[in-house]
């Protein structure tokens, strides 16, 4: 490997000429003692709260109290290196990330520096960790699905562009393998994905970036790492750098992104205890008073930011964006407002998207419970903040119901406006099965002959919980959830042993995309159960039934 | 909160001179001052800060030249030391950049 002296001198003499003698000016403080992560400094008299510092060993840290005779800052980073009495250099900047395409396909650490094997990365440019969440003129209600592949959640708790859904349940009960096979199935749909890893095991975190690596998922997502390991001021602020790191592609860009906080219970917890290390007041279950707001700021950071419309000539070049009608139209109303002034131009003129406006952050923050308690302090705060939950159960799950979605109590209404109307019908139908299930389940225990009635309900619960099973990583279309939930609720399973409806679902979906692709087209296009493709559909599963079961 | 009490003496130095209208400062440099730079630096700190500067100096050698001064929690630095580190910093970073983007600096690799 040789080095090309030349051009490297060349470089360095470029450098050299270039370099103009300005002097440094900086505020200084000195480290009056150090520890457990936190340091208390003298000096730096014009900190400003949130003020991004630089310990004398560059290690960065960030001014959190300002007391009356000194500073209370956490250090991102080990607190080994710095010594009581060493300078602290204030930047007069607010703590910030790099952001930008760059990042997209790493791993890095709450500060965006790599932590994976490849090399350094040259950002385009830097956010602010904290910003204010975009005001009410600036949104639009959601209106376009973001898909998670997975059956129970897509027909029951459904998902939509911009909103935020809580992942909440025991541990070890499937909150990551969600939010990760979601994540997986965003893959050529132009949405980037953001997935911050808080206070987990290196070896968890590994495992998901290997999982998101195998399916290829690593060339739309983001991985901002703080492990177990990591200094509680990194587990604090990973899930606002994270959001920073999405909200570039959302503003800059006007692009979908999707953000998991995995889990915001650490990162409550690393707040606490750097609070209580700098002797913030002890509140409900010693954490500190506002911890709602923690979360809050960061969750109405996710929204679908409203686009917005000019109107002009078709003739224009695709740079121009100066509206004919002196207006701007924003959102939805504004959509409408400019389709209707189009009307009388729409010959010469058409409607153009002003470019980097829209896009929206969706947030999929995970929060573990103890014991399925969900009214305790920080499940009911976020409960509170997000627009739905998906709850997941232990017993669901040993009783071998993966993913363990408790379908009755997972919400999300804002998700279901953006539902077809095809899969709406046939989510309401599964509703109503398996709410009329719940009611007749205790019977099943009694053993006793039951009325045909029941009988039938009991059965089409029991195939319809089987058929909303789904293996890990494995992602089923919309259009084809649509087939599988509409032979389900039409009763077609509920002759069928539990073992069989799992083969009978894949062969059918196979058999309707081999045999009767025009179905499969109608349904995708139009979204649509019309009385004619319900017949069609009808049609294809008896037949696909009966050749089932004869090979069976 | 532990202060040393030299770090009490100086507070108490600090808020006496300022009564009398003079302030503390602390010149670092890589040689001795002399007459004349001492009475620039008080010429400039005057006019800066309104009040009569008293000089702590402090020889350096590591500084290489130039002048570190501290008044307070404001510390300007000028000197040849730190003006290095900076440039060497820059010349790295746009060395690391331009290696990213595919510039070539080593003759086998290929280009990006």
């Amino acid at each position: 490997m040789k080095f090309r002296i030349d051009k490297i001198a060349d470089a360095i003499k470029e450098e050299i000429s270039r370099y103009a003698g300005e002097l440094e000016i900086a505020q200084i403080g000195r480290v009056l003692d150090v520890g457990d992560g936190i340091a208390r400094i003298y000096g730096l008299s014009g900190a400003m709260a949130g003020e991004m510092i630089v310990f004398a060993n560059d290690t960065i840290g960030q001014v959190f109290n300002l007391e009356e005779n000194f500073i209370g800052a956490v250090i991102l980073g080990d607190d080994v290196g710095i010594k009581e009495g060493d300078n602290v250099r204030g930047t007069g900047k607010v703590l910030s990330v790099p952001v930008g395409e760059e990042l997209i396909g790493r791993v890095v650490d709450p500060l965006g520096r790599p932590i994976d094997d490849g090399g350094a990365i040259d950002a385009t440019d830097h956010r602010p960790v904290e910003i204010p969440a975009p005001g009410i003129a600036d949104r639009e209600p959601v209106s376009e699905p973001l898909t998670t592949g997975i059956k129970a959640i897509d027909s029951m708790a459904p998902i939509g562009r911009g909103q935020r859904e809580l992942i909440i349940g025991d541990r070890k009960t499937g909150k990551t393998t969600i939010a990760v096979d979601t994540i997986i199935n965003q893959k050529e749909r132009g949405i980037v994905c953001v997935y911050v890893a808080i206070g987990q095991k290196e070896s968890t975190i590994a495992a998901v970036v290997d999982a998101l690596r195998e399916h290829g998922a690593m060339d739309h997502t983001i991985v901002v790492a703080a492990g177990s390991g990591s200094a509680a001021p990194l587990q604090y602020i990973a899930p606002y750098a994270g959001c920073a790191m999405a909200e570039y592609f959302m503003y800059a860009q006007g692009r979908d992104t999707l953000c998991v906080y995995d889990d915001l219970s650490k990162q409550a917890e690393a707040y606490r205890q750097i609070s209580l290390l700098l002797r913030r007041p002890p509140g409900r279950e010693v954490f500190p008073g506002d911890v709602f707001y923690l979360h809050s700021r960061l969750l109405e950071r996710s929204a679908k930011r409203a686009t917005r419309w000019v109107i002009v000539p078709r003739s224009a070049p695709d740079e121009a964006f100066t509206s004919v009608t002196g207006k701007e139209y924003v959102g939805v109303p504004g959509l409408h407002e400019a389709e209707r002034d189009l009307d009388d131009l729409s010959e010469t003129h058409e409607l153009r998207k002003v470019p980097a406006s829209g896009g929206s952050m969706t947030a999929l923050p995970i929060v573990e419970t103890l014991e399925g308690e969900v009214t305790s302090y920080i499940p009911a705060n976020v409960i509170s903040m997000t627009d739905g939950q998906v709850y997941l159960e232990p017993d669901l799950f040993f009783a071998g119901v993966r993913p363990a979605v408790n379908v009755a109590v997972s919400v999300s209404p804002t998700g279901s406006k953006t539902q077809t109307p095809a899969m709406k019908k046939v989510a309401g139908a599964l509703r109503l099965d398996l709410a009329a299930y719940r009611q007749v389940e205790s019977f099943a225990q009694l053993g006793t002959e039951l009325e045909p009635d029941t009988q039938r309900q009991l059965d089409r619960g029991r195939a319809l919980i089987e058929l909303l099973k789904q293996d890990l990583r494995v992602s089923i279309d919309t259009t084809d959830q649509v087939i599988s939930l509409f032979a389900g609720t039409r009763g077609f399973l509920d002759d069928l042993a539990l073992e069989q409806i799992g083969p009978f679902e894949r062969g059918l979906l196979d058999e309707i995309r081999g045999r009767h692709p025009e179905i499969y087209e109608a349904l995708e296009e139009s979204g649509e159960l019309t009385d004619e493709l319900t017949e069609e559909i009808t049609g294809a599963i008896v037949e696909f039934k009966k050749v089932f079961l004869a090979e069976w | 909160m532990n202060l040393r009490n030299d770090e009490i003496v100086s507070a108490i130095r600090d808020e006496i001179s300022g009564y009398a209208g003079e302030i503390e400062i602390k010149v670092r440099t890589a040689i001795p001052l002399w007459h004349e730079m001492r009475t620039a630096i008080q010429a400039v700190v005057t006019g800066w800060l309104g009040r009569k500067p008293i000089l702590i100096e402090e020889v350096e050698p590591g500084l290489i030249g130039g002048i570190v001064i501290r008044v307070g929690d404001i510390e300007i630095d000028g000197s040849v030391l730190t003006r290095l580190d900076k440039l060497c910093a820059r010349a790295t970073a746009r060395g690391r950049r331009e290696a990213y983007h595919g510039q070539d600096y080593i003759e086998d690799q290929p280009s990006a």
